[in-house]
This record gives structure tokens, sequence and C-alpha cells, in this order.
């Protein structure tokens, strides 16, 4: 069986957890002392998504500061899923969100007809703390307003300390994805990889958050 | 007495302490600049709190009062979570309270470089190399030392854009193939972009390695070299583990080629690295690769603003700020570069699925 490999990107802005979301994925840890990520790199572990296949998600850690977004040409390239990141407790790194998805988009030289289908998710992460001020409602909004008839974006809140909807998070990742050389190889007519794609949606309209 | 004392590289720590001593009260840039770069540097934190200002031109004195307003910082955030993140390795055994102290004071410091330099742009990783500034030299004095650093050595790295940090990579991973081209296509087949060198290029190794007298050792180094000796630092960490490297699953490579092993041999590395800067000048890699650095860089202006000056000189800071002044073109064929390597990525990810 073919090793169906998934290059998944985190991005968001500094501080917002990204590395420490990954940790906690990876590892099953939380360290409150972290250092900040420069450049980028990644981790890969294996999950077994619902309908059974095995998938190895490769998880692209990547540095918050804007300035870094000239380099991400190179990171950004060949992604298959995008996983956008902000912090519950800061409404600036939500609201910053909108540049991320554009950024993103610009740089990973997609053509047009597929940008907008391009699998993302939003993690919300420090649900654990006591102080938000992103509700679940302007997230899910959010969701909705920059979803695609074919691409629901699923949102997330999570907490990288504790743990809660983390597995659940990059798991569903690696759900949405179909393999690109199923989808390109079988497109004669048009519906194959749409369909495929509407049936793993339709089995999870409810929003996590 | 410079040139004889380099060539022994197994001088007696006393000898060397003393041949440090010596240097520093004959104002003898030379071969204190020797002393640095050769054989376990210069050996301990109280001599380098002597010979550093001398080697970084701030021995005159340091800034009476500090000016620093917050508010005309742009990138105060960014900053405040950097320094919430600092001192992460190092110092070990650091009790919270002076941890903390410890972060203000790199706060201050840094917000004072920027202050004084409204050109100079903030990136994360400046944050690390001022750390090491401030451990060593204590915050006064870490602040002239951090300015000089940031001006004469690291301005590509705090222009308004980023993109000429790419070109600096793309210039390590032609000093590469200069050095080693078997290695070099290696990494080519297995799609390695030379963003793995990224970090250590930006904070000089500080960020990635754990133990304080490495990174400092380092730093004895890279004060008392060129601007670009960053890159030949990074190419003799990758050529010394080529046989570890070659040996390894494609899909690893990145991976580990980042992660520098724990238990290097700093020593070896930059004996390493020392030959491959006598061997490959910083023009020739240029002059091979066709990867010219701009002519405003560190790299190109170093021997005439900053390694032809003499102890009791001070650096032109003037003439640093026309050349921040000036943009950098972008040229059309880096972009032409990166599609053909992503090409390639493309077409091998594909054959493997």
């Amino acid at each position: 069986m073919p090793k169906d490999i998934l290059k998944v990107v985190i991005i968001g802005d500094g501080g917002v957890g990204k590395t420490c979301l990954r940790n906690q994925f990876i590892h099953k840890r939380f360290t409150s002392s972290y250092k900040a990520t420069i450049g980028a790199d990644f981790i890969t572990k294996d999950v077994h998504t619902d309908d059974g296949r095995k998938v190895t998600l490769q998880l692209w850690d990547t540095a918050g500061q804007e300035r870094f977004q000239s380099l991400g040409v190179s990171y950004y390239r060949g992604a298959d899923a995008c996983c956008l990141v902000y912090d519950t407790t800061n409404f600036q790194t939500f609201h910053n969100l909108e540049r991320w998805r554009a950024d993103f988009l610009k740089q990973s030289s997609l053509p047009p007809d597929l940008l907008e289908d391009f699998p993302l998710i939003l993690i919300g992460n420090k649900i654990d703390i006591d102080d938000r001020v992103v509700s679940r409602r302007q997230a899910r909004a959010w969701a909705q307003q920059h979803s695609s008839p074919r691409m629901e974006i699923r949102c997330f809140e999570a907490s990288a300390k504790d743990g809660t909807n983390v597995e659940e998070a990059f798991s569903c990742i690696a759900g949405m994805v179909k393999i690109p050389q199923l989808e390109f190889d079988m497109d004669g007519s048009d519906s194959f990889h749409l369909n495929r794609r509407d049936d793993s949606l339709r089995g999870r309209k409810s929003c996590a958050c | 007495m410079g040139s004889q004392l380099s060539i022994d590289g197994h001088m007696s720590p006393t000898t060397k302490v003393n041949a440090i001593y010596t240097a520093i009260q004959e104002r003898d840039l030379q071969t204190l600049k020797e002393l640095s770069r050769t054989d376990n540097g210069l050996l301990y934190d109280r001599l380098r709190r002597a010979a550093w200002p001398l080697l970084l031109h701030t021995d005159h004195g340091s800034y009476l009062d500090e000016k620093a307003d917050d508010k005309q910082i742009l990138d105060g955030v960014q900053i405040a979570k950097d320094i919430e993140r600092s001192l992460y390795y190092y110092p070990q055994g650091m009790s919270a309270p002076f941890k903390e102290h410890k972060q203000k004071e790199l706060r201050d410091l840094i917000m004072e470089v920027l202050w004084r330099n409204p050109k100079l742009n903030y990136y994360q990783g400046f944050h690390d190399i001022c750390a090491c500034f401030l451990l060593v030299l204590g915050k006064k004095d870490a602040i002239p030392a951090a300015e000089n650093v940031a001006l004469f050595f690291l301005r590509y790295a705090m222009l308004e854009t980023f993109d000429p940090i790419s070109k600096l990579l793309n210039l390590m991973n032609a000093l590469l193939d200069m050095a080693d081209p078997q290695l070099r296509a290696f990494l080519d087949r297995c799609n390695i972009l030379p963003y793995y060198a990224l970090s250590w290029i930006l904070t000089w190794f500080s960020h990635d390695l754990e133990d304080y007298h490495k990174v400092i050792r380092l730093f004895d180094l890279f004060i008392a070299s060129a601007p670009s000796m960053p890159l030949y630092v990074a190419c003799a960490i990758t050529c010394l583990r080529r046989k570890e490297i070659m040996a390894m699953d494609p899909d690893f490579v990145h991976t580990a080629v980042t992660n520098i092993p724990p238990d290097i041999d700093i020593e070896a590395t930059i004996r390493q690295a020392l030959v491959l800067e006598k061997k490959y000048p910083i023009l020739s890699v240029q002059k091979h690769s066709g990867q010219w650095v701009h002519e405003h860089s560190a790299a190109n202006t170093f021997e005439s603003d900053w390694a032809a000056l003499q102890y009791d000189q001070e650096p032109n800071h003037v003439r640093v700020e026309q050349y921040l002044g000036k943009g950098i073109p972008k040229e059309e064929w880096e972009d032409e570069v990166l599609k053909e390597i992503m090409q390639r990525r493309r077409s091998s990810t594909t054959s493997k699925t």
C-alpha cells in the first residue's frame, strides 16, 4: 500500500501556541516554557482516518513574525492542508487570520480554481485560560464566511495545555484531504473528487466548537 | 606575534590567558582577533568582558542614559512575546525572580538598540543574540555591543524586507557545493532547501545549541571574523556530519540536518570553518555561484567599514544608516530558481506515492 504523506502547515501570530499544539499532539506533553520558533521544521505522525486509511501527517511549524512570511513560499508550496491558529484570549490574533489565510493562499502557488477549496481548519488555542475575548460564534462565523460549497472550514477550540480537542483537530485534517493522485487520475468526470469530498463532509456537519 | 600564536593550535590555557591579557593591554586588535578565533576562543567570560568591547569598538564607553520610548517601537508586541520565551536553554538554574529581572533587562536592551536605530527592523531571533551579549557583558555594555553587531554584522536580516536572507542561505548552499559537491547533490535529491540553517544564521546558533559555553565560544569567533563566518560554520557542521546524513531516509533528512547534535565538537567545527573560509573566500563563493549579495551588504562592505578600523577608531554609523536607507531590488532569477526547485520537489513527491 502506498504511503500517503500529507504536508500540513501550521500558521498564525507569534505566541498563539502553534508549537505547543503540535507538541501536545505528537508527544502528549505541555511545558509552559518554550522558545520562539525560528524558521520551520516538521515532525511526522501516523494517523488513521475514519475510513480506515493510514496517513502520515507531516506537520510544519513556522515562525509567527510577519517578516518571515517572505520566506513562506518555500514552506507553503506543496502543502496539502493548513491549520490557522489564533489565541482565544487575544483578539488581534483572531483578527490577523484574514491576513494569514490570504498570504498562505497567495504563496501556496495553487491554481486559482483550487484556492477556495483548499483544506483549512481553524484552531482557537488557550481555552484553558479563563479570559476569552473571541467567542465561538465569531470563530464559526469566520469559518463559514471562508468556507466554500465543497470545503467547510471546521473550527476547533483547543487547549495545548490540557490537550482538549488537539487530537480531534489534527485527525480532522487527515480526513479532509484527499490523496491528490486519486483525484487527478480519476478526474475524467469532474464529479469524482467532488463527490468524495462531499461525502467526507456530510458525516460531520457539526462543528466542534 | 599574532600569526605565531594562531599557528599553535594547542596553547596551554595559562599561556593563552596571558596572551589574551597582553593583547588587551597593548590594544593589539589583530592578535586579539586571532586568539578569539582559534583554540577555545577567549576561554572565560571575565576575559570576554574585557575583550569583546575592544573587538566591537565599544570600549570608549556606554550610553549615559537609556531613552527608548516603547510607543515608538513597531514590533513591541512581538518583542514582548519573544522575551517571555527567552533565556530558554541557558543559563541553567536561574531563580524565577532573577530570570524575570534578566528578561526585563533584555527587553530594555533590545528596545534601546531599536530606538537608537529606527532603520533597523526587529526579527525573531535578534532577541537570542542580544541575550548572549546581556549574559556576558551586563546590560550597560551590552547595548552598544549589540548595536554594533546589528549594524555591522546582522543588518541584512534587519532591513525592511527579509528577502536578503534567502540569498545568504543560497550562498551557504553554494559554499557547500564547493566544499562537498556530493553532499550538496544528495541534499538536492532529497529536496532539502537551505532553510534548515535559517535559525543558525539569524541567531548565530544561539537558538539551536543548548550549551551556553559552545554558543559563547562561537560568539568569540563571530565578532572577531567577517559577517559571513556563520555561513562557514553552518557549512562545516553539515560537512562534518556527511556520513550520518547521507545514510538517511530522505524523509528524515531535513529534520536531521536542522537539529545540531548537542554533543557537537565545537572546536573541530570551528577549525573546519576556518579552513573553509581560507579556501573559499566569500568573494569567490559569489563568483562561483553567481549569487551576488548586495554591494551594500555587511559581507561586501566589511573590509572597508569594519576590518580596517584601529582599536581607537569608531565605526561609521552614519554610513550604515545610508546603506539601510537604500532598498534592495528583488531579482527575477531568484523566483526562477525557486520555481525550478519546487517543480523538482513536486515530481519527486508524485513518484514516491
